[in-house]
């Protein structure tokens, strides 16, 4: 029952709040809704209940740290919409809290759903809600990227229906075919591996696409960066993993079915790809969402490394890596808005004296810079360390090296930006925006709180998170 | 019963064609929701009139994709004064011979994968590769937004098609959320094309370049 209640609740509530008049009724049940997803979530996360809808909503270990990601993601969103929106000069949109809702429900059946099939539906009722999202602006930029969004995505999410239908193919006969994940690891042995090749790659192209894996990136930097700055952070530190977790189930079925080797090689081309390309459009980046954006494809590039090299420790990182990085990223993202308001600029060039103007916020920012360049003792160190050394181990020194070099880039790239908006005089012609009180309060406690959450994981990590990502891991092919 | 497949499946075919040459936007909708209608059939057909699953998604198909989408979209043409697509990135001529390749690489890549004794023949597979196919040609080779929009619709056509040699082994809801998707998603389009109308007077998605990078 609770797992229905947990994709229900966003739904239920988000109708409620299209029909509810009044900004804070509206209001009021968004945060209810952050809350009461939380708690719920909470719960499913220590004491994990059995399967519902016939095996087609459960929790297992993946589903669970993805879970985790996109409900506190959330919650902390919808607190820093109040004071974000507030302060912003957006017209207010009716849709908006109704939309995020339906948003957060497409998310958590997807991170719930143990159905290929029902996953799919899920995915793209993501690229959905969170395609009016992205042009919340209705401005000409915001349009642009919302329809290479929506077109993008909505094709590469096609192919992975595509690839779904052809797992279903690769059934051996008589098998009571259905495209449960149990069923389908249970079958898996006896699989056609014609059809079961065609259908991973299928799979990986098309939600690679929703994950922003390059070179199928393209609509990401877009979409991420014309967004509001909540729904950015959502885009990238929530919605990028539930796509990831397409393409792991994929690869949990083709794993099973003795194709793990054939499946790890696109994965690691596709995320070196992914992680060069990003580092080019990181050098001299002139907008400073753009850069946290192609940060998230360097990033999404590294998690499909950590899969492609294969192996306990490499996929244990990987999957620390999702974690870290939603956590590092939505600060950034939360620390980016809070620059926007007192910048009104996206460019780099037109932000300088962060640190003079607005203290709080730099410091932020820059916890959020040495967070997700993987400076210790921030998370994100110990799953890039976990990586590159599951890849040494494996005997892979080129495979380590080029690693080191791409992070290397991206450090130094990011690096140049923040220094440039952090230090120097703050421009004087742009008088300070009421950046303060309550507003300013419920702007920067999210990333505070994501940003000490990251430190910690760095220094410590809980026993549920550690037996959670075990778990995981050995889901994954992984042997502890 | 299998005579009357192979010619739905036949006339689908020739649907895929017919998309790849018209210049004329309501042809291509009418032609998309010829061929949506006719997928809705052969679920009837190879179901078995007595499956109340297969009337119900033959139904939803029916209403949302031969009548509702092409509803929709036809307004939107209506808006936006966008009758005819008149800058294709290749000649109809091409395009033609494009979708004819499309269909020949189909029935090579159908005959190639292992379809033993499944319900499903050389022939629907081939179909529904050729469709899928015809519907990536029209995304990567026509410019305006609404031929894109029917393009990603008929690409949707040719992956349910294929759906229907598996169908009666997915659950109702996954197959209904399917095409709750795919009404929704084209319903979101429209919108965003009609947007697009408004602010930039055009609907033209090649001159939609702002977001390039300047410098790689």
């Amino acid at each position: 029952m609770i797992l229905t209640a947990l994709v229900a609740a966003p739904f239920v509530l988000g109708i409620l709040a299209w029909v509810l008049p009044g900004r804070t009724a509206r209001r009021a049940v968004f945060m209810g809704a952050g809350l009461v997803q939380a708690v719920l979530a909470a719960r499913v996360i220590m004491s994990p209940p059995p399967a519902e809808w016939g095996g087609a909503l459960g929790a297992d270990a993946l589903g669970l740290i993805f879970l985790g990601i996109v409900t506190l993601l959330f919650a902390l969103a919808a607190v820093y919409t109040f004071g974000y929106m507030a302060l912003h000069r957006h017209p207010r949109r009716r849709y908006y809290v109704p939309t995020m809702l339906f948003f957060l429900g497409s998310m958590t059946l997807a991170v719930l759903s143990r159905h290929m099939g029902l996953f799919w539906v899920a995915l793209e009722a993501t690229t959905l809600s969170s395609a009016t999202l992205i042009f919340f602006d209705r401005s000409e930029r915001s349009l642009e990227a919302a329809w290479k969004y929506l077109i993008i995505c909505s094709v590469g999410i096609a192919l992975a229906l595509a690839g779904t239908f052809f797992m279903a193919m690769a059934l051996p006969q008589g098998a009571q075919g259905s495209l449960l994940l149990d069923s389908l690891l249970a079958a898996a042995p006896g699989m056609a591996p014609a059809w079961l090749k065609i259908a991973f790659l299928f799979l990986l192209v098309g939600y690679g696409t929703k994950m922003g894996l390059a070179p199928m990136h393209t609509w990401l930097p877009d979409a991420h960066s014309e967004a509001p700055s909540p729904v950015s952070a959502l885009l990238s530190g929530a919605l990028l993993n539930c796509a990831f977790l397409g393409i792991l189930r994929a690869f949990q079925v083709a794993s099973a079915a003795g194709l793990g080797e054939f499946a790890r090689r696109p994965l690691l081309v596709l995320g070196f790809v992914s992680m060069g390309t990003a580092a080019a459009f990181l050098i001299r980046q002139p907008d400073y969402k753009r850069l946290l954006a192609y940060s998230s494809v360097e990033h999404m590039g590294i998690l499909a490394v950590g899969i492609g090299i294969g192996g306990g420790p490499a996929v244990f990182g990987a999957l620390l890596h999702a974690l870290n990085h939603s956590l590092a990223k939505g600060l950034l993202f939360f620390a980016a808005g809070a620059v926007f308001l007192l910048y009104h600029t996206k460019n780099v060039s037109g932000v300088s004296g962060l640190a003079k103007r607005a203290p709080l916020v730099a410091i932020l920012f820059t916890a959020g810079f040495l967070a997700i360049t993987g400076t210790p003792p921030f998370g994100l160190f110990v799953s890039e360390l976990t990586i590159l050394l599951a890849a040494l181990a494996g005997g892979h020194p080129w495979i380590a090296a080029l690693f080191l070099i791409l992070l290397a880039v991206a450090f130094a790239a990011m690096g140049a930006a923040f220094l440039e908006m952090v230090f120097g005089e703050p421009p004087d012609e742009i008088a300070p925006a009421e950046f303060r009180g309550w507003k300013a309060a419920l702007i920067l406690a999210p990333p505070g709180l994501l940003a000490l959450a990251s430190l910690f994981f760095g220094l410590y990590m809980p026993g549920r998170m550690m037996s959670l990502l075990k778990a995981a891991s050995l889901l994954l092919g992984g042997r502890g | 019963m299998s005579s009357w497949v192979n010619a739905i499946l036949v006339a689908v075919l020739l649907l895929d064609l017919l998309l790849s040459v018209t210049s004329r936007l309501s042809v291509l909708i009418r032609g998309f929701a010829v061929q949506a209608a006719g997928i809705a059939f052969l679920a009837l057909l190879i179901e078995g009139f007595d499956s109340r699953h297969a009337w119900i998604v033959a139904g939803g198909t029916l209403a949302l994709k031969a009548v509702a989408i092409p509803y929709f979209l036809n307004r939107a043409v209506i808006r936006t004064n966008a009758r005819r697509e008149l800058e294709p990135l290749v000649s109809y001529g091409t395009s033609l011979l494009l979708a004819a390749l499309g269909v020949l690489l189909a029935f090579a890549l159908a005959a190639r994968l292992p379809m033993e004794a499944r319900r499903a023949g050389l022939l629907i597979a081939a179909a529904a590769f050729a469709t899928m196919i015809t519907g990536l040609l029209l995304l990567v080779t026509r410019t305006k937004a609404l031929t894109e929009v029917v393009g990603y619709l008929v690409l949707e056509n040719g992956i349910f098609l294929f759906g229907l040699t598996l169908l009666g082994r997915m659950p109702l809801l996954v197959e209904m959320g399917i095409l709750l998707d795919v009404f929704v998603g084209a319903f979101v389009m429209g919108i965003v094309v009609y947007n697009i109308h408004r602010t930039f007077d055009h609907i033209d998605v090649s001159a939609l370049t702002t977001l390039k990078e300047d410098e790689p």
